[in-house]
């Protein structure tokens, strides 16, 4: 059974009219990795892939997995619930560092927005259990197919011209054009770059961009949004943690600031980042190091940082939200990016183009847009931007019946989505109407001056800085465990969690392990406060 | 009344013996933890352990066609994501009663004794 989303739609046929494709011949078929934490689901997927004649390795766990793909391997088959890593974060790695490599997500998990995430994290399907083995195998063969495409597009791609990469963000304009340049220019820099601009302006495209222009264009591009964090997680997630650390951390792992060692780590919606996290952060820009949680050893990196966000930092700054010394370590070049209600002269350049890469992805007849339709797309403010712009595109090309997009298929949202919208941004202190496209540009790649620093930002509260980072921090930070000095509470609360920890949270096993009843150790997680 | 599909479970094990061995001597060695945790997880109305047993026994069942059971897996998991332990109860003793019969079935599929551990 398969989720059949839009996504999945534009990339594979429906399951019912599959039919299958075989490989080219003579062309290697690679290496398939199966990775889920169910040992039954293992089984079945190697002796129905090993039936169809392929070679498949297997691994309970995200980890173990990770370390099975390598450049011969074609298709990774991942499962999303599993203990240590999840799906999605094994599919982020994938498409970070084996990115030819053609993901399959296979879970028990139903959930269409689990599919529609995937998809977007650039899964090639999304297959539920229990699978038909005849559609599993149908999709791994097309995933092989797409994997022998992209091996040779990625020749052909590093053969040519780094401006083929450029194509998301390809269109016409002087405000397009400066942007680009400056991309060009800071590209060719191992600097912090801080991209400012609304939610929807493309921020996240180019810093993809001026990673894939630097000469860390080989190395890993990995984005963390510090929004869709949760906020218990994020230094884990960020800095990595070793076993035991915290409830939960039941294997040593890596944070994404050591996954991008060699490349450039995106810190998307950096405005969101804890304050307590903050010093953490700092330091890591400061030393280029990393110490995982629960650990004292202390990791070199060569990481370059690219941090954007729609928040005004210097404002959050003022109100104590931000800290001072890491905004000022984050803003050693910044881009702005203008919002698209101020690039209306380039509006039409910019959808003509939008429509291309849509129609190029759907492989789907190229439309236009009719004179009246382009008159109510530059009639619209736009509060989601670029992106909204893609969405009531996209959305027009599905139902446009015609040659070219018609007023009556252009659907609009009136949301106003951004804070910054109507906040800080110098574009409308000067005018209400649009600037000339040029203007925000001119100035949107600068360094710091000590003396506008100092202008634009006021103190902020010292006890941030003074917040112990989590508890957890501390009472893990040496790898002996000291039983002297501690109380006896603190023990039996250790000794539980650290139990839980080994035993991946089973709550009966524990109890037994450690000679108590099931009951008590209920009792005793509730009266130690230990989570699940 | 057969708890398991065979048309489902010839399609899945492909028709092959030794397939549908190997997995069901998975299936009853993996048992016994899940139950455990299901059980532990009503007795004290821990959603957590709840979920985490009905997802898992959800896969499980489903491979060998025991859509009444992969079912009753849906319906504990979705009680546990709401937090809502009303009928919970008697949906674990369904299962309990239908993992003995799918575990009898595949005795009698397998030709072997197929025995289940006490639970870990």
């Amino acid at each position: 059974m398969s989720i059949d989303t839009d996504l999945v739609a534009t990339r594979v046929n429906h399951p019912a009219t599959v039919t299958p494709i075989p490989s080219p011949k003579n062309l290697p078929t690679g290496r398939i990795v199966a990775i889920d934490d169910d040992p039954m689901t293992l089984r079945l997927l190697d002796a129905h892939l090993a039936k169809a004649g392929h070679k498949i390795k297997t691994a309970e766990n995200g980890t173990e997995g990770l370390k099975l793909i390598d450049d011969t391997t074609s298709v990774a088959l991942v499962d999303l619930k599993m203990p240590d890593l999840t799906g999605f974060q094994v599919l982020q790695y994938i498409q970070e560092h084996h990115r030819k490599v053609q993901v399959i997500v296979l879970t028990g998990s139903e959930e269409t927005s689990d599919a529609v995430e995937a998809m977007r994290g650039g899964a090639f399907q999304f297959i539920t259990k229990p699978f038909d083995p005849n559609e599993l195998v149908v999709y791994v063969e097309k995933a092989i197919a797409a994997w022998q495409v992209a091996d040779e597009n990625i020749n052909l791609k590093e053969s040519h011209s780094q401006n083929v990469l450029v194509r998301d963000m390809d269109s016409t304009g002087d405000v397009h054009s400066r942007l680009m340049q400056q991309v060009e220019q800071v590209a060719a820099l191992n600097s912090t770059i801080f991209i400012g601009g609304e939610t929807g302006t493309g921020k996240s495209t180019i810093a993809r961009m001026i990673h894939q222009k630097s000469n860390r264009s080989k190395g890993p591009f990995v984005t963390v949004n510090c929004a869709s964090l949760p906020r218990d997680l994020i230094q884990s997630e960020l800095f990595g943690h070793t076993k035991g650390s915290f409830t939960g951390a039941i294997k040593d792992r890596i944070g994404h600031a050591e996954v991008a060692d060699g490349g450039t780590l995106f810190l998307d919606e950096i405005g969101d980042l804890p304050l307590e996290l903050q010093p953490k952060l700092l330091t890591f820009l400061q030393d280029r190091t990393v110490q995982r949680l629960g650990s004292t050893q202390i990791r070199k990196v060569d990481v370059r940082l690219i941090a954007a966000t729609h928040c005004d930092l210097a404002s959050m700054c003022r109100d104590g939200l931000f800290r001072q010394d890491l905004y000022f370590r984050l803003l050693v070049l910044n881009l702005e990016l203008p919002a698209l209600r101020f690039r209306l002269g380039e509006l039409e350049n910019i959808a003509l183009n939008i429509l291309t890469g849509i129609c190029e992805r759907q492989a789907i007849a190229m439309k236009g847009i009719s004179s009246q339709a382009m008159e109510l797309l530059k009639g619209h403010s736009w509060p989601g931007n670029i992106r909204e712009l893609e969405n009531v595109l996209e959305r027009a090309m599905a139902f446009s019946q015609n040659s070219s997009i018609q007023s009556e298929d252009l659907l609009f949202s009136n949301v106003s989505l951004d804070q910054r919208a109507r906040a800080v941004s110098g574009f409308e202190n000067e005018s209400s109407n649009p600037i000339p496209a040029n203007r925000p540009v001119e100035n949107s790649t600068r360094a710091i001056e000590p003396s506008v620093q100092r202008e634009s930002v006021t103190p902020i509260r010292r006890e941030a800085s003074e917040t112990p980072v989590s508890q957890y921090d501390e009472t893990h930070q040496s790898s002996h465990y000291q039983l002297a000095g501690k109380t006896l509470a603190e023990i039996e609360r250790d000794a539980i969690i650290q139990t839980l920890e080994m035993l991946n949270g089973n709550k009966a096993k524990t109890a037994r392990t450690l000679g108590i009843s099931e009951k008590s150790i209920y009792n005793k997680m509730k009266r130690l406060k230990i989570t699940s | 009344m057969s708890i398991i599909d065979p048309v489902s479970l010839k399609k899945m094990t492909a028709g092959d013996d030794e397939l549908l061995a190997d997995v069901a001597v998975i299936f009853v060695r993996l048992l016994p933890d899940l139950k455990a945790r299901l059980r532990i997880g009503v007795e004290h109305q821990d959603a957590g352990e709840i979920e985490t047993a009905a997802h898992q026994l959800k896969s499980r069942v489903s491979y060998f066609g025991a859509t009444e059971l992969q079912q009753i897996a849906i319906e504990i998991e979705a009680a546990a994501q709401e937090t809502e332990f009303g009928n919970v109860t008697q949906l674990h003793d369904q299962m309990l009663q239908g993992l003995d019969q799918l575990i009898d079935e595949l005795r009698s599929l397998t030709k072997l004794s197929l025995d289940v551990g006490d639970e870990s």
